[in-house]
């Protein structure tokens, strides 16, 4: 734009013919970056066509030699009433060729880029063929048809104007829909400033030695600059990387979660059978059986509840995590719960031959704001771990109110127990304890789901132990009553 | 004294798991209903509407129509209103439970955490 401007002022013939001439030569270089952004847009250009682009440069050049022979304009004229008009010569042809195919070859790219593209990427595309179709059709026929068949360069001089619809509708694409990296884009536009500005310094220098300073600052400040823009262009790269990667890493994870809720359902099916019909058995819908089937049954079904409860907290762990699960909380007496719990552990104690008691005090209070049956699923977890662990001695629940606002449920047993050192990762996901049977049982996830379970009621829990010595898993719940009121008490169970 | 057949509340299973079906169907007759079964939703609602049984057992994941349109479309009509439901699902989605409960269903249940008899206990207390 600016050799245009030039090219129409009031300058001698020669300087004039010159600027004109500069025109020209500069211009197919427009038409090669275009088709150069073309190719490279909007994924980084390949080496195939890295080459491929080195040779298109050759017509570049055999255009700027035959400007330079004044093939491509003969000569000039200066029209009354300011600016000047050109004398094509034959070497317009191959200008004019070349010029056009690299224009309609980058539309074509882009055109067909923009078919194939979808989403935000379609509409950055169009705005900018949008850009490039306007200043295509107005470009040629105000510096091509109208020179050319009319011999009017008015219009011509205005031409370069019309790059502003490029500008324009890219500046667009950019910040409405982030067409490229405005953080690049802004680091290259101040280097390039400040280079202009250091540039022209050199240019103005009044001695040798001024030249040769300004010129040194120059030629460090681009070194810089080019290092610097580099540098942005990586970190934008590296974010658009993690982007990526983290919408990988969501779209592998939803793929996950499906696939354990399907894996989950598909397992639940054949358990469902296997323990309704295994429970009609032993109820007696199929006649009476002897009582050492009626035991076998039962240890099938201890068996079955125990796998259920697996894919029970294989499946509810990550929706707990994610607190995607919707909690029916409501008023309800833990004690019930509690009784609940016990009673569907009795034949698994009768069958290890444990002493198995409930310890309730009457006028317990045992009001609290949860889930009913996430929290009879954490009782569950206690008192199956409990009898996991315990091999002779007891397995006791017990309740109480440590204070007024409080209420503790306790699970003590007289198994192996747990070391310090252990009990510090028991609550952990994944964590299994060490057996003294030299392998480790369970999921290592009950004791991780009861503990965002209870910290999810605004309780706490945890674990007293000694190894060899026993365990007393508890947990505290804090008291609410329906009314408000802390004065609820419980109807209390003591036995086996 | 047996019940005769007329007495004998009625009970609709839709289920499509065939084992489950029979399991439910031996249950709830030992426990003295009257039972009627289906293994798709378009059946399920076509009986339910037909027959209006006292209560149905539904389950979620099913062929041609789920358990949840089908609920849909037995409370749109008047006589489907209100029948008793009690869902029986293996699909634990907070999702699904929710719809299921703002269509009036007493309870949304983990198949595989009760036994047929805490199944037929459970509809009892509700057709009390």
């Amino acid at each position: 734009m600016s050799v245009n401007y030039l090219s129409n002022q009031n300058f001698s013939y020669e300087t004039a013919f010159i600027f004109n001439k500069l025109i020209f030569v500069i211009s197919p270089y427009i038409s090669y970056a275009l088709l150069f952004f073309a190719f490279a847009f909007p994924t980084k250009i390949n080496r195939f066509s890295r080459k491929y682009l080195v040779f298109l440069l050759i017509p570049v050049l055999v255009s700027n030699v035959l400007t330079f022979f004044n093939l491509v304009i003969k000569d000039i004229t200066f029209i009354p009433g300011g600016g000047t008009g050109v004398i094509f010569g034959m070497g317009i042809v191959f200008f004019g060729a070349q010029f056009v195919t690299y224009l309609l070859w980058s539309i074509a790219l882009l055109v067909k880029k923009y078919l194939r593209s979808s989403g935000a990427e379609k509409v950055r595309l169009q705005y900018l063929l949008a850009g490039v179709v306007i200043l295509t059709v107005v470009g040629t026929v105000t510096n091509f048809i109208v020179p050319l068949l009319f011999n009017n360069f008015v219009m011509s001089n205005i031409g370069p104007i019309l790059s502003f619809f490029v500008f324009a509708f890219t500046a667009y694409a950019i910040v409405q829909h982030e067409l490229f990296d405005i953080k690049v884009i802004a680091t290259q536009i101040l280097t390039v400033l400040i280079c202009l500005v250091l540039f022209a310094k050199v240019m103005v220098s009044q001695s040798g030695v001024e030249l040769m300073v300004n010129a040194l600052i120059l030629g460090i400040v681009v070194i810089f600059g080019i290092f610097l823009v580099r540098s942005v262009v990586k970190e934008v790269d590296q974010r658009r990387e993690l982007e990526r990667l983290t919408k990988k890493l969501k779209e592998t994870d939803t793929m996950k979660n499906e696939f354990i809720s399907v894996a989950a359902h598909e397992l639940r099916a054949p358990l469902t059978a296997v323990k309704g019909y295994t429970s009609m058995i032993i109820e007696g819908d199929t006649g009476p059986i002897s009582d050492k089937a009626k035991e076998f049954l039962q240890d099938t079904l201890v068996s079955t509840a125990r796998m259920i409860r697996l894919v029970n907290n294989m499946l509810d762990v990550g929706r707990i995590e994610e607190g995607r699960i919707i909690y029916q909380e409501g008023f309800c007496n833990v004690s019930e719960i509690v009784k609940q719990a016990f009673g569907e552990f009795k034949l698994e104690a009768e069958h290890k031959n444990i002493e198995y008691k409930i310890d309730i005090p009457d006028g317990v209070h045992a009001s609290v704001y949860v889930d009913k049956d996430r929290l009879h699923e954490v009782v569950v977890n206690f008192l199956s771990n409990a009898l996991k662990y315990t091999d002779a001695g007891s397995v006791m629940v017990k309740m109480t109110n440590p204070s007024l606002d409080r209420v503790k449920v306790e699970v003590i047993d007289t198994g192996r127990g747990i070391t310090s050192k252990e009990q510090k990762k028991l609550f952990r996901k994944f964590y299994r304890v060490k057996s003294n049977i030299g392998k480790t049982i369970g999921s290592g996830l009950g004791l991780y789901i009861s503990k965002l379970l209870i910290e999810k009621f605004g309780g706490e829990i945890g674990v007293v132990s000694q190894a060899g010595r026993g365990s007393n898993f508890w947990f505290v719940l804090p008291r609410r009553e329906n009314d408000g009121s802390l004065d609820e008490r419980t109807d209390g169970e003591k036995g086996n | 004294m047996e019940k005769k057949e007329t007495e004998k509340t009625l009970i609709l299973v839709v289920e499509d798991d065939p084992l489950l079906v029979k399991m439910y169907r031996t249950k709830f007759a030992s426990e003295g209903f009257s039972v009627l079964s289906a293994d798709d939703g378009v059946k399920g609602l076509k009986l339910a509407l037909e027959k209006e049984p006292k209560a149905i057992v539904l389950d979620i994941m099913m062929p041609k129509l789920s358990g949840i349109d089908m609920l849909q479309r037995l409370r749109a009509d008047e006589r489907g209103k209100n029948i008793v439901v009690v869902v029986l699902s293996n699909l634990s989605s907070e999702e699904e439970s929710k719809r299921a409960r703002d269509l009036g269903v007493k309870e949304y249940l983990l198949k595989a955490n009760y036994t047929p008899k805490e199944v037929v206990d459970k509809v009892k207390q509700y057709l009390k």
